[in-house]
């Protein structure tokens, strides 16, 4: 038995891997404690968002409220009973991501697949990688995720990368890109959305990283059956955004005494 | 636009260099002099139309420069893969020696980001390399004949470059001098940067792909 199988990990994920190697604290105390954090306004908004663009994507003559109007009522029932401070926020951008989404990417036409889930086998990684990409596009050999932000970022970040390495992975030698999106357009060059293509090398190395991540997590995780004995070596960097919500630092606090 | 490689620190150990001002069209031999109260001074001297020198394309390098503040390279000799642009202050451009005792006093190294330049050099580099004289190891000699008038129409209206005219004339032996001289030895390494990652672009949806056209069967034929 594996030290994953030991700890009831069945499968990895780059998410799940970055949070270890970004905030480790936070990733027992979630994945080997079972403590349940909530999830964010921001992150329930790009559920959102999304989920309204691959209505107007799988139909191409759909109305964009109609579209707007699926998002803000998949956010408003995820958001039913939260208390997060940026909730009515996050939901008044709802309706500028899902129109500038779908300007951009309907020119892609209709995707092939959505939300399709992919299973890779890493070397020297006992169980299996799974993810979720976003469309598939099969005619232009494309992936393409989708991520809302206020800002447009310079560059595909690294775990957006390490994401994105998986999935090409996952599908021989199709394209990468990450569609970022922000709700309004920017006043100097009036975009709201930009497009990156992972570049082949980079993917390469964004692979290995995962490999090695999970590796080292398999490591870790061989020091002990205990989850407590394994959250008594580890301290949280309450400054890290990961521990923002009140509801997170608390669970935090009772977990690390910190 | 107009450059030159600062060698503002331990001057002494760089080499001195060629500047080639786009916007105006002028070619300038820089030469800095210690004053006796250790300051440095800078001393242009306009290169005229008709001079001749070496141009060493056999160690030409290309890669990124930047000219903002303390020159900083991060070249590859031609024919090699690019590395990673370290910022977006860095912009694609060449590095080479030049050779001429006498217009130069010697080797001077040479660098541009300027299009007008690239342009020129990258016809030159070709002539280069399809010559049976650089396969037998020797140098090209270049003249400097003045400049072309480019104009470019932007979206900030029309803009004027000059690229150098630039013509192989002869082919000598490589010089001993230039042999001696690595080009790498003529910049001081730029200060640790924080590690960035190179700005991406962006990248435009694929067209759209044709759909077949069905069949169309022609009038009065069995199936």
């Amino acid at each position: 038995m594996n030290a994953f199988e030991r700890h009831g990990i069945a499968h990895l994920s780059p998410s799940s891997l970055n949070s270890y190697a970004t905030q480790p604290a936070l990733w027992v105390m979630e994945r080997l404690l079972h403590k349940k954090t909530p999830t964010s306004a921001a992150a329930k908004r790009g559920d959102a968002a999304e989920q309204g663009i691959n209505v107007g994507l799988q139909d191409p003559h759909c109305d964009v409220q109609e579209c707007i109007d699926m998002a803000l009522k998949v956010y408003d029932t995820a958001m039913a009973f939260s208390t997060d401070p940026k909730r009515l926020a996050e939901r008044d951008n709802i309706p500028g991501y899902v129109t500038h989404g779908l300007a951009e990417l309907r020119k892609y036409g209709v995707p092939d697949a959505y939300q399709h889930k992919i299973e890779v086998t890493l070397d020297g990684v006992p169980v299996p990688l799974i993810g979720y990409l976003d469309w598939r596009f099969d005619r232009h050999g494309l992936i393409v995720d989708a991520k809302t932000s206020e800002k447009l970022p310079g560059a595909i970040s690294t775990a957006h990368g390490r994401q994105g390495a998986l999935y090409r992975h996952a599908h021989g030698n199709y394209g990468m890109r990450f569609a970022y999106i922000k709700p309004v357009e920017g006043k100097k060059d009036g975009r709201a959305v930009t497009v990156y293509e992972l570049g082949a090398d980079e993917a390469r190395d964004h692979l290995a990283a995962l490999a090695n991540i999970a590796r080292r997590l398999e490591r870790f995780l061989a020091l002990s059956a205990d989850p407590q004995e394994l959250a008594g070596l580890l301290v949280p960097d309450m400054d890290h955004y990961f521990w923002t919500n009140p509801t997170t630092r608390a669970m935090g606090r009772d977990v690390f005494g910190i | 636009m107009a450059f030159n490689i600062s060698t503002e620190a331990g001057g002494g150990d760089f080499l001195p260099y060629i500047k080639y001002d786009a916007k105006a069209g002028r070619m300038f031999r820089i030469d800095r002099t210690q004053q006796t109260d250790g300051s440095w001074t800078k001393d242009e001297t306009e290169v005229a139309p008709g001079v001749q020198f070496i141009l060493d394309f056999a160690t030409i390098e290309e890669g990124w420069i930047s000219f903002e503040g303390q020159p900083a390279f991060a070249v590859v000799p031609v024919g090699q893969p690019i590395p990673q642009r370290p910022g977006e202050q860095f912009k694609q451009g060449v590095r080479c020696l030049l050779y001429s005792q006498k217009a130069f006093g010697g080797v001077r190294t040479f660098a541009s980001t300027a299009k007008a330049v690239l342009g020129q050099l990258d016809n030159l580099h070709t002539q280069y390399v399809a010559a049976p004289e650089s396969k037998q190891g020797m140098a090209p000699v270049v003249q400097f004949d003045g400049v072309t008038v480019i104009k470019t129409k932007g979206p900030k209206g029309e803009t004027t470059n000059y690229a150098p005219r630039l013509q192989i004339v002869k082919w000598v032996p490589r010089p001993a001098e230039l042999a001696a001289v690595k080009p790498q030895e003529t910049v001081q390494t730029p200060p640790a940067q924080p590690a960035q990652r190179p700005a991406a672009q962006h990248v435009e949806a694929p067209p759209p792909v044709a759909q077949p056209q069905p069949a169309m069967a022609d009038n009065g034929a069995e199936f």
